[in-house]
């Protein structure tokens, strides 16, 4: 998992999913990596090197923390959005038993596939670069994981999707989707959200 | 027709179970405290918090009992991972659905003797900070009736944190508290109203042995 998904914002201007994979700033030039321990050391020409622990640098956002909930967004950030993916889709599944015991079953994946995930009030839209794609109603989710550098998703009478977020950070996706799931929802009147896994639930 | 018990331990489950803690004390240090409160027979829902994607090999490796644990479905789909995975007592829950055969198996391995650990905020922390508990472990943990013992690591975020590829070397603590009893619930509506106080009891036992972790790990480390 890159740095980029924790620093979904620059701490030193401020600029949004700027961070790169090699953690420098595409706007400032700064250069974020990790220090002793999981400490994130700043580099930047001119300026004097800092060692900061993830909150430290977290809290230096102008921006409320990251809320996992969805319940806002960073002030100027609104729909829509997108972001290069690399997404698999569940093709089947696979009994898995040990000793006879039944345990359950597991997904199997199949292929990644590159493309461009566009986000709205009401929608959530895949291009694959092969050509071809998808667009869903937000009402069809119907529950979202955020897991390592990608966001699960399963949609309602279909599979479970994983998306790996090539660009833009991945926590700040989790609370983009979860927020406009939270307006798709109010607006067809189901209410407020309480739960996003294991399935979407509200009062 | 009730369910087999689990396989005992053997040569390969003791391999895996070993090899984390030997690895890691040749390259970093690890230490277990309060092995004394592991009971050495009968069930228990052992509650963790989860700082790094080592903290299931190191919980489980310095813990003297076979530990069963449910790990996301989509790693037993993994060759040879997955097939190690069941060998040594894992079992898949799908996290974006209801699983209730994650339950099931749960309470089977529970209502045959065995401990379970589970990580209760579900995913690893991406700034070191303990985070909100998983309602679906706690409504677990009052349906099992099991006693609860709640466990910490210290350490695991500074050696690999969520958002960087690699470890590194480092001290790593983890502290097994002492267990408590939890009243087995049988009716939804009962789990659902003590759901919140349960949450608070239970993360309350996990933050007070990761704060005696956490020193320890600063004491050993010097920094």
């Amino acid at each position: 998992m890159p740095l980029k998904d924790l620093l979904w914002a620059c701490p030193s201007c401020h600029a949004i999913e700027s961070i790169d994979l090699s953690g420098r700033c595409a706007r400032c030039r700064a250069r974020f990596r990790r220090g002793r321990g999981a400490r994130i050391r700043f580099e930047r020409e001119g300026a004097i090197a800092e060692e900061l622990d993830a909150r430290a640098w977290l809290a230096r956002l102008p921006w409320p923390e990251i809320d996992a909930e969805g319940s806002a967004l960073p002030t100027g950030l609104r729909p829509p959005f997108q972001a290069t993916v690399s997404l698999r889709r569940a093709v089947d599944e696979r009994a898995l038993r040990s000793a006879g015991d039944y345990l359950g079953r597991a997904e199997i994946m199949g292929p990644p596939e590159t493309g461009v995930l566009r986000l709205d009030e009401q929608s959530l839209a895949f291009s694959a670069e092969s050509g071809g794609g998808w667009e869903r109603p937000l009402t069809a989710l119907a529950a979202i994981q955020p897991a390592s550098s990608a966001i699960q998703l399963r949609l309602r009478a279909e599979t479970v999707i994983s998306a790996r977020f090539r660009t833009g950070s991945v926590r700040l996706w989790e609370q983009r989707l979860k927020y406009c799931v939270r307006l798709a929802w109010r607006a067809a009147g189901r209410g407020e959200i309480v739960e996003f896994q294991p399935s979407i639930r509200s009062r | 027709m009730s369910a087999p018990d689990v396989r005992p331990p053997d040569l390969l489950y003791w391999l895996v179970h070993g090899s984390p803690r030997w690895i890691w004390r040749a390259i970093g240090r690890a230490e277990a405290q309060g092995l004394e409160n592991i009971p050495s027979e009968g069930p228990f829902l052992m509650i963790a918090n989860h700082q790094s994607v080592m903290d299931p090999m190191l919980i489980q490796s310095l813990c003297p009992r076979p530990m069963h644990a449910m790990a996301k479905s989509t790693q037993f789909t993994v060759p040879v991972i997955g097939r190690i995975m069941t060998h040594c007592y894992g079992y898949p829950v799908r996290r974006f659905q209801v699983d209730p055969q994650s339950v099931r198996v749960t309470l089977r391995r529970l209502g045959q003797g065995h401990p379970v650990v589970i990580y209760i905020e579900g995913e690893r922390t991406w700034d070191g900070r303990l985070q909100k508990p998983r309602p679906g472990t706690v409504r677990l943990a009052l349906k099992a009736g099991v006693p609860i013992l709640p466990a910490a690591i210290a350490g695991a975020y500074d050696v690999w944190p969520r958002w960087d590829r690699i470890p590194r070397p480092g001290v790593i603590c983890v502290r097994y508290g002492r267990s408590f009893s939890l009243p087995r619930l049988d009716r939804r509506s009962d789990r659902e109203a003590v759901l919140d106080e349960t949450s608070d009891r239970i993360m309350a036992a996990i933050r007070a042995e990761l704060d005696l972790a956490d020193r320890r790990v600063r004491e050993l480390r010097g920094w």
